[in-house]
């Protein structure tokens, strides 16, 4: 008996001692960046590493803050929030079509979405810039990058999944008390989806947040950049200094970090979500 | 992902379930959304199909060419062989490596019930992090030098600086890395799912068998996982064969093209060299791969669980 | 094409600028005269727009000013839109704590005032970026009106991206009595920049580490070999890993490279389709490099870039183009440096490459209408503005060599035996530097396509970093380079 608690303890310690390791070692780049933002450059480019730094200055913010970020973020957020509300109400409205209804072509044009879905993005690239560019002449606005988001195949696909498992029953019983298709869809099925949809939304803020191909390819002018295009643009001209650039990728950070300590739950529970009803 | 693959081949199961009348106008609305899907996805996948076949540079005609392009990716482009070795080295290392590591983390956060939320947010922190972020902070972290954050922590255990991201070798390993460590807790938290989903009879019974942990893992946390590894492996390949700002940022490809990957090229082809008829072929060269690799996976995955 | 090589004094490279232009005047009268569509339309309507503006009391035209130089320089008849005209301008990214961006805004300023009906828009670019850019802008027909002379644009004019210059825009006579450099890149024989300055490398060292081993700019070396015994008692080992370099070179090795071939009596192209890469000059070159590694051991393969290096005060000298002078004045403002000559094979010149440069714009494909009026008169104007010359070519380490120029030997004998320079004053002194090695003699092998700019850093990366061997690298890279030549009817200088 003693031995097993010792062993258990051993274990125990054991386990805690790796996860701490671990949570050492993926935090550790968290804090390289925040201490770096704030140094000196004397004391940044050093051995051994000067872990707390003697001086903080808050001068390379001022420096980076003032490179134009207020309107990378105002179009981050604005491409985000107009994609996110298309790609959740679009899915599930053609996610229950696909689930509940029947009609002709269904399979043939649902496997359309399934191909769109898994055919990489540099496959669209070149001919989806001519239709963007030169057919609709979109190019350097935020609808460049909006529009090509705002149906999501992979939504479509997840949805459908989703409502297919709400009975048939509570329809038809709501549509017996007279209904309208538009009614059942927002009163019954929108609210059911709440919990698909958020993990759908999550899954694609981070997606469209970081997306740095198509914008660095249809983006001329600060007015349209979103965020990684322009702290990339801020970071690579000639030989920036080190802190700076360190600075510039906290100010990038920063609000998703908020964002994310906020809405953790939700994170969590959203990729689980996705991951599992495939 | 995997069911979409499944059941292309299978009647779907709203066939089969009885048909409720006739078609009613609400289904309309799949009409909006469907042409937005056909316009910005459909078309550019034909479109690139047709492109494909053409000698197209700019301000220059059209030039139809045939199998060109598709001969030429595979018999003169040096480059083109170069970053789908690259891109499938880079896949297979970062998702098994990835994945060992994020079953251990959540196998381990697991078990041991006490600061869960804490260990949790840790390691799913760098998922949310920009990868822009990413490729500039770790571009320093990884500089070669003494003076590089990862290399002066390797001074402190006495051990040589490694030139991370200048060395042909290590170049991609690096990059390897930086993917473990932005990717582990999303895979991890999937996995975290998937255990708590397995009934805890299943090891009551076990134990009472007198089965050890390391038969239980084997015995019953890893098949019942499958579902999970099966989609974090099939998904997670995907994705890391369309690596693409990382390397953009950090290497620009270098050493020589010991980092370079396929969409790069894509990228660079197309967008740089301007020669938009080859950077189809190989997108779809590309694209063929991708789905001949993922089939293999699944087919690979599926018996290894067919009991 | 015949001689390998042109090795030019700077007296010599004045002369050739008048012949150059002068030979290019002749071409141009030989071959049909370039006109742009729009470029009549411009004369007509100049006398036109000048009337009104001389009731209304909008448009102030005439030279900015009346300092001799601007009077020698001459002025133009100006054409002012009836309309406002909006043009967008694509440039290099960076902010004003950089002089020369700032030259190159303040000098957007003044054209704003001069021509009120005009707004400028400028557009930063990151250098990575421009050529993708600059394509997808092209193929969209949607982009900018002017572009910025990136050193990347000789590929421009066959691609079809820029516009060549119109006789009417800027007159032959003018290119020729101020001794613009022209350029020629297309066997259209179309002109497609004037350049009115000339850069080229020099060695910038930091006082500081050379004031702690008791040592002075002055002190350097001036061969390679001395020079790289010089450095390693400026390089320092902690542990067996470096934390100071005697030379940073990392990142820029490749115009090392260059230079060292041209130091060589050599030249890097034999024929407009054959390259010099596979030669016993270039070897010699990469082998000097490597042992700078292995041999005298001032760098390390694995040591900081040679900006951070330099910048962030681990390294004694590095060796860059003039332009470094005002990157450093705008991210290590504090660094106390001196420019120094560049170290040879032989101790004298020749001493490199150069390349010419500014005043700065392309008018682009893309700019039609009054746009495209619009940004000629632009090119006019900075083509014409004695102080935009100036700012432009001293504040981005480059000489002017057009006809008025500074008064040089002043200039320099000025700041010659300051201690402790202004930042201007430093600029100074790396021109005096550069003004010397151009006496010794340089090459202008011409424009550095991007494309060839990529395979130098390649082959940068296998020699150096993946240690290959010189030989089997060169060989190869030579096939590689001549293919490219071969497939990209690329010119290389008319007197190369």
């Amino acid at each position: 008996m003693t031995y097993h608690k010792t062993t258990d303890r051993f274990f125990s310690g054991l386990t805690y001692g790796l996860l701490f390791l671990g949570a050492l070692v993926m935090l550790m780049p968290f804090y390289w960046t925040l201490i770096t933002s704030v140094k000196i450059p004397a004391e940044t480019i050093t051995y051994p590493i000067i872990w707390i730094p003697s001086e903080i200055t808050f001068a390379h913010f001022a420096k980076a803050w003032h490179a134009n970020f207020p309107i990378y973020y105002r179009n981050s957020i604005l491409v985000a929030a107009l994609v996110l509300t298309s790609n959740v109400l679009t899915s599930a409205l053609a996610g229950f079509i696909f689930a509940k209804y029947e009609f002709p072509f269904k399979n043939a044009l649902f496997i359309m979405v399934l191909m769109t879905m898994m055919v990489p993005f540099a496959v669209l690239l070149i001919p989806l810039y001519f239709v963007v560019v030169q057919a609709l002449h979109l190019k350097d606005t935020l609808w460049a990058m909006i529009l090509p988001a705002l149906i999501s195949p992979f939504g479509i696909f997840l949805m459908r999944q989703f409502i297919e498992s709400i009975p048939d029953e509570l329809i038809d019983a709501m549509r017996i008390d007279g209904a309208s298709d538009m009614r059942i869809f927002s009163q019954l099925i929108l609210p059911l989806c709440k919990p698909a949809l958020s993990a759908l939304a999550i899954f694609h803020f981070i997606w469209i947040w970081n997306d740095f191909l198509w914008p660095l390819i249809v983006t001329d002018s600060d007015k349209s950049r979103t965020l990684p295009v322009g702290v990339v643009l801020f970071a690579l001209p000639r030989w920036q200094q080190f802190n700076l650039v360190v600075a510039a990728s906290v100010l990038v950070l920063l609000p998703l970090l908020i964002f994310y300590l906020i809405f953790q739950r939700q994170f969590v529970e959203g990729i689980v979500l996705t991951g599992l009803k495939y | 992902m995997i069911n979409a693959l499944r059941r292309t081949d299978q009647p779907t199961t709203a066939e089969t379930t009885p048909p409720r009348g006739k078609t009613r106008p609400f289904v309309l609305w799949l009409i909006p959304i469907l042409g937005l899907l056909f316009v910005f996805n459909l078309l550019p996948i034909f479109g690139s199909f047709v492109l494909s076949f053409f000698q197209y540079e700019m301000l220059q005609p059209l030039k139809f060419i045939g199998l060109d392009n598709y001969i030429y990716a595979f018999t003169k482009d040096p480059v083109f062989l170069r970053t789908i070795v690259n891109t499938l080295y880079y896949a297979v290392l970062s998702v098994i490596a990835g994945m060992a590591f994020s079953l251990i983390a959540a196998q381990l956060i697991f078990t041991r019930p006490r600061l869960q939320g804490f260990f949790r947010s840790a390691y799913f922190l760098p998922v949310i992090t920009p990868m822009v972020s990413i490729a500039i902070v770790w571009r320093f972290i990884l500089q070669p030098s003494r003076f590089g954050f990862l290399n002066g922590i390797l001074g402190y255990l006495n051990l040589p600086p490694q030139p991370w991201l200048t060395s042909s070798h290590l170049v991609i390993p690096s990059l390897v890395i930086i993917g473990i460590w932005s990717g582990l807790g999303y895979t991890m938290v999937l996995f975290l799912a998937g255990l708590s989903g397995i009934p805890s009879t299943f090891y009551e019974a076990a134990r009472i068998d007198g089965a050890n942990s390391w038969g239980m893992f084997w015995k019953i946390t890893w098949p019942l996982l499958s579902p999970t590894v099966l989609f974090t492996s099939v998904t997670g390949t995907i994705s890391a064969l369309q690596i693409f700002a990382i390397p953009y940022i950090m290497t620009r490809g270098g050493p020589e093209n010991a980092s370079r990957m396929v969409v790069m090229w894509i990228q660079d082809t197309g967008f740089a060299q301007f020669r938009m008829g080859y950077a189809s072929a190989i997108a779809y060269i590309f694209f063929v791969f991708i789905l001949v690799l993922t089939l293999i996976e699944l087919r690979y995955l599926r018996t290894q669980w067919s009991y | 094409m015949q001689s390998s090589s042109k090795l030019l004094s700077r007296r010599e490279m004045l002369k050739l600028m008048g012949m150059t232009a002068g030979a290019a005047a002749l071409a141009s009268c030989a071959g049909a005269p370039p006109v742009a569509p729009a470029a009549p339309a411009a004369q007509q309507e100049a006398p036109a727009a000048q009337e009104p503006a001389a009731a209304v009391p909008a448009a102030p035209s005439g030279p900015p000013s009346d300092d001799p130089n601007q009077v020698a320089f001459g002025w133009y008849d100006e054409w002012h839109s009836p309309e406002p005209v909006e043009l967008l301008l694509w440039g290099p990214p960076g902010d004003e704590t950089d002089p020369w961006i700032n030259a190159m805004k303040q000098g957007l300023a003044r054209f704003g005032e001069h021509y009120p009906e005009i707004t400028t828009n400028y557009e930063p670019i990151p250098w990575d970026q421009l050529d993708t850019k600059v394509n997808a802008a092209i193929a969209a027909k949607q982009g900018p009106d002017i572009l910025f002379e990136a050193d990347r644009e000789a590929e421009y004019p066959r691609r079809g991206a820029i516009r060549d210059i119109p006789s009417d825009v800027v007159s032959p006579q003018f290119i020729k009595d101020r001794k613009f450099y022209e350029v020629r890149p297309l066997d259209d024989g179309k002109l497609y920049w004037i350049h009115c300055s000339a850069m080229g490398p020099i060695l910038y060292a930091n006082k500081t580490i050379l004031a702690e081993a008791g040592l002075k700019p002055e002190d350097t070396p001036k061969t390679w070999d001395e020079f790289g015994k010089f450095c390693k008692d400026l390089t320092k080992l902690d542990g067996g890993s470096m934390v100071q370099a005697g030379f940073a070179f990392n990142g820029y090795s490749r115009y090392i490279w260059n230079d060292m071939i041209y130091q060589q009596g050599a030249q890097l192209y034999e024929s407009p389709t054959k390259s010099r890469v596979d030669s016993p000059e270039s070897k010699a070159a990469w082998q000097m490099l490597v042992d700078m590694y292995d041999t005298y051991q001032v760098n390390d393969r694995t040591f900081l870039n040679f900006d951070e290096a330099i910048g962030t005060g681990k390294a004694a000298f590095a060796q860059v183009w003039t332009w470094f002078g005002s990157a450093l004045e705008a991210n290590y403002p504090d660094m106390d440096w001196a420019p120094v000559t560049y170290p040879t094979f032989t101790g004298g010149g020749p001493y490199g490459r150069f390349d010419y440069d500014g005043p700065g714009w392309m008018v682009s494909t893309l700019a039609e209408d009054n746009r495209l009026m619009a940004a000629w008169e632009l090119f006019k104007y900075h083509a014409h503005e004695y102080q935009h010359l100036v700012d432009r070519s001293h504040t981005a380490g480059l000489i002017l060599v057009t006809d008025p120029r500074p008064d040089y030997d002043t200039m320099f004998a000025e700041v010659a035996n300051v201690e402790s320079p202004t930042q201007a004053q430093r600029r100074a002194q790396s021109l005096a530097v550069l003004a010397k090695q151009f006496d010794g003699g340089m090459v202008f092998p011409g424009e550095v396509a991007a494309p060839f700019d990529d395979t130098w850093r390649k082959m940068e990366e296998a020699i150096l970093i993946n240690q290959r061997p010189i030989d089997e690298v060169l060989a190869e890279y030579q096939k590689i380079y001549d293919e490219m030549l071969a497939n990209t009817n690329f010119w290389i200088t008319p007197e190369a």
